[in-house]
């Protein structure tokens, strides 16, 4: 059975993100009116929580690897996006930045490589590209892709999600405008070594419930598949949780509506565990956790 | 397995509002724990007290859902849907004169296309029930319409070609429809813009007049709300990038645009045009900027700001992203958030404001969530975060606590 502590951070501080590290976990909190962010470090052993740092702005992302901690950290007063930085430490009291020559976009880590990604928009084109992350350098992958795209809103290219696995990583974009088709999710494939994949990017099916909109949260890999949540727009205007499958990356099955109907519904994360997903989300006015069985 | 500070409430949501001969009615949907959402009315008294929730029938275990309503000498007539995706089927329920409600589902060409959803309700001048809605589920994206004479039995329904990937904005002066919709101009795939229409009875059909491309601001960004006959032209409100704008027509095709003025409207990038209405023959437009709504009726060439009431701890704000009004031409309901979920109401007089009575405030005003769930060394934990709302859809977080587990058992 799942256990609850509460969790007391600074006051008006927000949770944003959680990490396993080590021995025990990260949990990021941040506090908007002070643009402020708090590592902490949480022991399920003991149920307690204590501050190991605090960093200035907001820490979007946290990922972790065996030697190192890796914070996505955007300065609002310096400009939103274009000021995000990659900050790197391996006790996770220190951080110092890493110049990575680009505005990361998004973190992601299977527990051994961890990868940022990037995007640029210029008119009606982007550029993208992903790079491992080993300590304090970057190793980009071999190639970095251009893609047409067009009416890309403002926020659409700051919220993308990353899976990464042995032969490559898989990039979606979140779809969310009034209409499906100006940006219905699309995904990326981009292989470590050079290969058949990587064509371009595609758009990935929609909720089963008629999805007006849609919006990936999070992607893994299951050990013979890829495995994205989010949620869908379904004809009320809420949201469905929805799961999608891939065996590549590039040809998504339909959408599995995990939870559906009146009322909000939206899954945000998902582990992978001895062959169990565990998804957690909300349904209604609910915190859930779905696991999802092989 | 649902954790700690689950709730159990039911779920309303109210999708439209109509006036009728004795109140409004208020139709939408209700959701119990495990159970599918089923299309509900409410009906409203005059003095704006909301009556019990009434479900309207339903065969199967089904989700359905009430999307648009209209009651008037004709009879009263609601539309939606039930089922989901390829399956879901356009349906109308229908008020007897024994105020018991029955079911039909609007036909469809079942060998051209498949699953249906009925958006928009309107009654023409000669009596035509015309139902607006999309086909193509799960995608909804392309554009139905069907029409009856009797509006009861006999329905036909036709596939004009169009794509409408939202519930088109929809209006009528009596004998056309407009219809401005968002779709593929010119059948070109790989861009998303706007098409306007009109339809008229031709003998025994609803025929398109004429359907064209517009880009009412070319090389600017612009997200149409609202669509009305204002009794000599149709007028699209929108929110363009500069703040609210309108847009008239006399043919209900071409459009032309002009920001929105009006003094006192002090008015940002962020504000729009979200509904307009008519009351006792003046257009009035409404307002929304962060959540908050403000009235203007047109007086001559101006307009000039209603003065709604306000208390010290706001204004009535915006609920959805559907507009939730209505008018017969004279009194005028408002649904929106003001403290809870509240009905204003004009009677050609005076304003009244009540509150919504044994409904919630949001679907969701307060949600307890997981945000992320890591898992180490046998050991899982997730984040759970507690969020408030005090505008429509716009959550304010808080650190609810952390779940931990070593060994899973009985998720749901």
């Amino acid at each position: 059975m799942w256990r609850e502590y509460t969790f007391a951070l600074a006051d008006l501080s927000t949770p944003v993100t959680i990490a396993a590290w080590r021995d025990a976990f990260v949990v990021i909190g941040h506090d908007y009116n002070l643009n402020r962010s708090t590592v902490f470090r949480f022991d399920p052993a003991t149920g307690e929580a204590t501050t190991m740092t605090e960093l200035g702005g907001y820490v979007g992302a946290i990922i972790t690897t065996a030697d190192h901690l890796y914070a996505h950290v955007f300065d609002r007063a310096g400009g939103a996006w274009d000021a995000s930085r990659l900050w790197q430490s391996s006790d996770g009291e220190t951080f110092s930045p890493i110049d990575l020559g680009f505005a990361p976009r998004a973190l992601c880590t299977d527990g051994t490589t961890a990868v940022v990604e990037w995007m640029t928009s210029d008119g009606g084109s982007s550029t993208m590209g992903v790079a491992k992350i080993e300590g304090a350098a970057v190793v980009p992958a071999e190639e970095s892709f251009e893609f047409e795209t067009y009416q890309v809103e403002p926020q659409q290219d700051q919220l993308m999600r990353c899976g990464v696995n042995t032969t490559g990583v898989v990039t979606t974009l979140r779809g969310y405008d009034q209409a499906i088709a100006d940006l219905s999710p699309q995904s990326r494939v981009t292989p470590w070594n050079a290969g058949p994949i990587g064509i371009g990017a595609l758009v990935m099916p929609v909720s089963p419930l008629g999805a007006w909109k849609s919006d990936i949260r999070a992607i893994t890999w299951n050990g013979h598949e890829w495995i994205a949540v989010g949620a869908g727009g379904d004809v009320e205007s809420a949201w469905d949780a929805l799961v999608w499958k891939s065996a590549d990356g590039i040809i998504w099955e339909p959408a599995i509506t995990l939870a559906g109907g009146p009322g909000n519904q939206t899954a945000n994360s998902i582990v992978i565990r001895n062959g169990e997903m565990l998804i957690g989300g909300f349904g209604g006015q609910q915190a859930i956790v779905w696991r999802l069985t092989a | 397995m649902t954790v700690p500070h689950a709730q159990q409430d039911s779920e309303q949501a109210i999708h439209a509002l109509t006036t009728t001969s004795d109140g409004w009615l208020a139709v939408g949907s209700m959701t119990e724990a495990g159970v599918p959402g089923h299309s509900t009315v409410w009906g409203v008294s005059m003095d704006g007290a909301f009556g019990p929730a009434t479900p309207l029938p339903t065969p199967g275990d089904v989700p359905s859902v009430a999307r648009d309503a209209i009651s008037d000498a004709s009879g009263t007539i609601v539309v939606g849907s039930r089922g989901g995706g390829r399956e879901s089927i356009a349906t109308a329920w229908l008020l007897g004169v024994d105020l018991a409600w029955s079911m039909i589902d609007l036909p469809l060409d079942l060998a051209r296309t498949y699953g249906a959803i009925a958006d928009r309700v309107l009654r023409l001048a000669d009596g035509t029930t015309v139902v607006i809605g999309r086909d193509n589920g799960p995608f909804y994206s392309d554009l139905v319409l069907w029409w009856s004479a009797d509006g009861v039995a006999s329905w036909t329904s036709s596939l004009p070609g169009m794509k409408s990937f939202l519930e088109p904005l929809v209006a009528t002066d009596g004998t056309r429809v407009a219809l401005f919709v968002r779709s593929y101009p010119n059948g070109v795939t790989n861009y998303a813009g706007h098409e306007t229409a009109v339809f008229a009875m031709q003998g025994a059909d609803l025929a398109a007049l004429e359907i064209q491309a517009v880009d009412l601001a070319p090389d600017r960004r612009y997200w149409p709300h609202a669509l009305l006959w204002d009794g000599t032209q149709f007028v699209v409100g929108m929110q363009l990038d500069v703040g609210p704008a309108v847009a008239t027509s006399t043919d209900g095709v071409n459009y032309s645009v002009t920001e929105f003025t009006a003094p006192g409207l002090d008015s940002t990038a962020g504000a729009g045009v979200v509904g307009m209405t008519m009351l006792d023959g003046s257009l009035v437009v409404e307002i929304e900027e962060q959540a908050t709504l403000s009235l203007f009726r047109r007086d001559g060439e101006q307009f000039t700001a209603l003065d709604v009431p306000h208390t010290p701890s706001g204004s009535l704000g915006y609920l959805d992203y559907r507009r939730l009004s209505a008018s017969d031409g004279h009194r005028f309901a408002y649904v929106g958030d003001w403290d809870g979920l509240t009905m204003l109401r004009w009677d050609g007089a005076a304003w009244t404001i009540g509150p919504v009575l044994g409904l919630s405030v949001f679907r969701n005003s307060a949600r307890l969530e997981v945000r992320t769930i890591v898992s180490a060394a046998g050991s899982d934990l997730a984040l759970l975060s507690e969020g408030y709302t005090n505008a429509p859809g716009v959550f304010v977080d808080r650190p609810a606590g952390l779940l931990s587990t070593h060994r899973i058992a009985g998720v749901a």
